[in-house]
Order: structure tokens, then sequence, then C-alpha cells
């Protein structure tokens, strides 16, 4: 039983896995589950349209600023 | 059967070896980050990190060149290679030294090592929003203008810089949570200590000429 590789390697999972212990925040903690299962994979699928509803709410309210505002970024590298 | 390498080949093997492990490691920041660090915080691959170093190194060539001119101003642009190289590796040991040392004040269990590769593939996100900023300068060169065209690509670019932001926030909180094994509370306050400090570091910069926005 020790040798079989099956065995070793959910061994290995179940370390990996339990490097932190598991994360509560009180009542919040189921919250914390679902926002955090949305960015464990893929987290651009959330990402993307959460980017482009903050965009939206900067181009209300920065109106035409937002474009010096990018013209100076565009000169930050 | 007995096979040892010499020097050459072990150097070549690791190079080949990191090339892999940052071209799986790289993909995984973006599909599973969760389960990329998580493996990240205890691998001692650090070869890994080689790919990301010449990337790097090869980008700010770019930027200088494109700054300063190839042939007309030479000693200027590799002056300024050297000084934005320097400043990105002096950059990261300090963001990784200020992570462990606040991390370890407020109870962080982990060790310095754990914080290379994590904070190293964290780099990922700055160096693509420095590159496709630096392509922006050279194909539309600002400034914008309160055009159709110009207020289309000022949003675009600023959403893009959210998602690469955002994006950054997670790899910093993994780090964080796998690194040096932090919950939610515990990260949010060595945050609290660490943002000022870099915000300050980042204007230390600025006035020195190094970065505009630093390479963090």
């Amino acid at each position: 039983m020790k040798e079989d590789p099956i065995f070793l390697k959910l061994q290995d999972r179940l370390s990996e896995v339990s490097v932190v212990s598991s994360q509560t925040l009180g009542p919040l903690t189921p919250l914390y589950k679902k926002t955090t299962s949305w960015v464990k994979t893929w987290p651009l699928r959330v990402l993307i349209p959460l980017a482009f509803l903050a965009g939206i709410v900067c181009e209300v309210i920065l109106g035409e600023r937002i474009i010096k505002l990018v013209s100076l970024l565009q000169h930050g590298f | 059967m007995d096979f040892k390498l010499n020097k050459r080949q072990f150097l070549i093997t690791s190079l080949l070896k990191g090339i892999i492990l940052f071209s799986q490691n790289s993909l995984g920041t973006i599909v599973a980050p969760y389960k990329t660090y998580r493996r990240l915080s205890t691998s001692r691959h650090f070869e890994q990190l080689l790919p990301l170093g010449l990337i790097v190194a090869v980008y700010f060539w770019f930027s200088n060149v494109l700054r300063y001119g190839l042939l007309r101003n030479p000693l200027i642009m590799a002056t300024g290679w050297v000084e934005t190289t320097t400043g990105a590796l002096i950059t990261f040991l300090l963001v990784v030294s200020g992570i462990y040392i606040g991390s370890l004040i407020v109870g962080g269990k982990g060790k310095l090592v754990n914080l290379f590769l994590p904070w190293g593939y964290s780099l990922l996100p700055t160096l693509i929003w420095f590159i496709i900023t630096s392509i922006s300068f050279l194909l539309i060169p600002p400034p914008r203008t309160t055009s159709f065209t110009g207020q289309v690509f000022s949003f675009l670019f600023i959403v893009g810089s959210l998602i690469i932001f955002l994006w950054k926030g997670i790899l910093y909180y993994l780090t964080l949570r796998f690194g040096m094994r932090l919950d939610l509370y515990k990260i949010l306050l060595v945050s609290s200590g660490i943002f000022p400090a870099g915000i300050l570091y980042s204007l230390l910069m600025y006035k020195l000429g190094i970065f505009r926005i630093p390479f963090i």
C-alpha cells in the first residue's frame, strides 16, 4: 500500500492542499468561498466584465479627463 | 545505467527545464492561479526565473531604445538600460524582503525562499502592461485627443490596465496567502504597511528618473 503510486500521489496531493488552513471570515465565509471560487480558475472571465464596468464608471466620473490620464499613462513606461 | 552530466550539459538542461517550467507556470497564472501559486510557494526550481529575467532585460533594452534612440544617443540608451534593469532587480529584492518582514511581524509562518517564485510570476502582469504601453507609445504616440477614436482608445486602455491591475492583485494576494501562510485579515494588515512604503519608493524612483511608473 505504502509503495502504491496512486497512494503516493494522493498523499502528495493532500500535503499540497493542506499547505494553508482553510480561510474563514465568520458570517462572511460563504460569500468569500463563492467569490474565490470564481477566481480560482480562469479569473479573466470575471476580471474582464468587472474591468469593463469599472471603465464605464471611470468614464462617467472623469469624463474628458480620462483622455489626459491615458496620455500621462502612455508615457509611464 | 549511470548517466552523469558535465557542467555545460547541466547548465543547458537547467535552462531548458527553466524554460519549460516558466511556460507552464505562466499559463498557470492565467488559467489556474490558485493551484499554480500553491505549487510555486513550495517549489525550489529557481531556474524558471531565468527566462523571466531575460525577457525583462530585453524589454528594458527595447524601452530605452524607444525613449532615447539606438543611434542618436547610444551611451544614454545603454546607461538607461543598466539603470532600469538594476532598478527592477533591486525593486524585486526590496519588495520580497518587505513582504517577508511585514508578514513575520503579523505572525506569518513561511520562509523567505517561498516568496521568490510567486513574486517573480507576479511580475508578469507588470511586464505585460509595460510592453502594451510601450507598443502603444510607438504605434499611437500620445497625446490623445477628444475625437471619437481618441476616446475609444482611452476607454480600452483604461479597461486593459484595470484587467491587468486586478490580475496583479490576485497574484499579490496568493503570494502572501501561500508564500507566508497568511489569512485575509493578516494580508490586509501587512498591505496597510507595504502599500504606503511602496508609494514612497515609487516617488523616489520617479525623482531619480529611473521609473515613471515603478516596475513592481
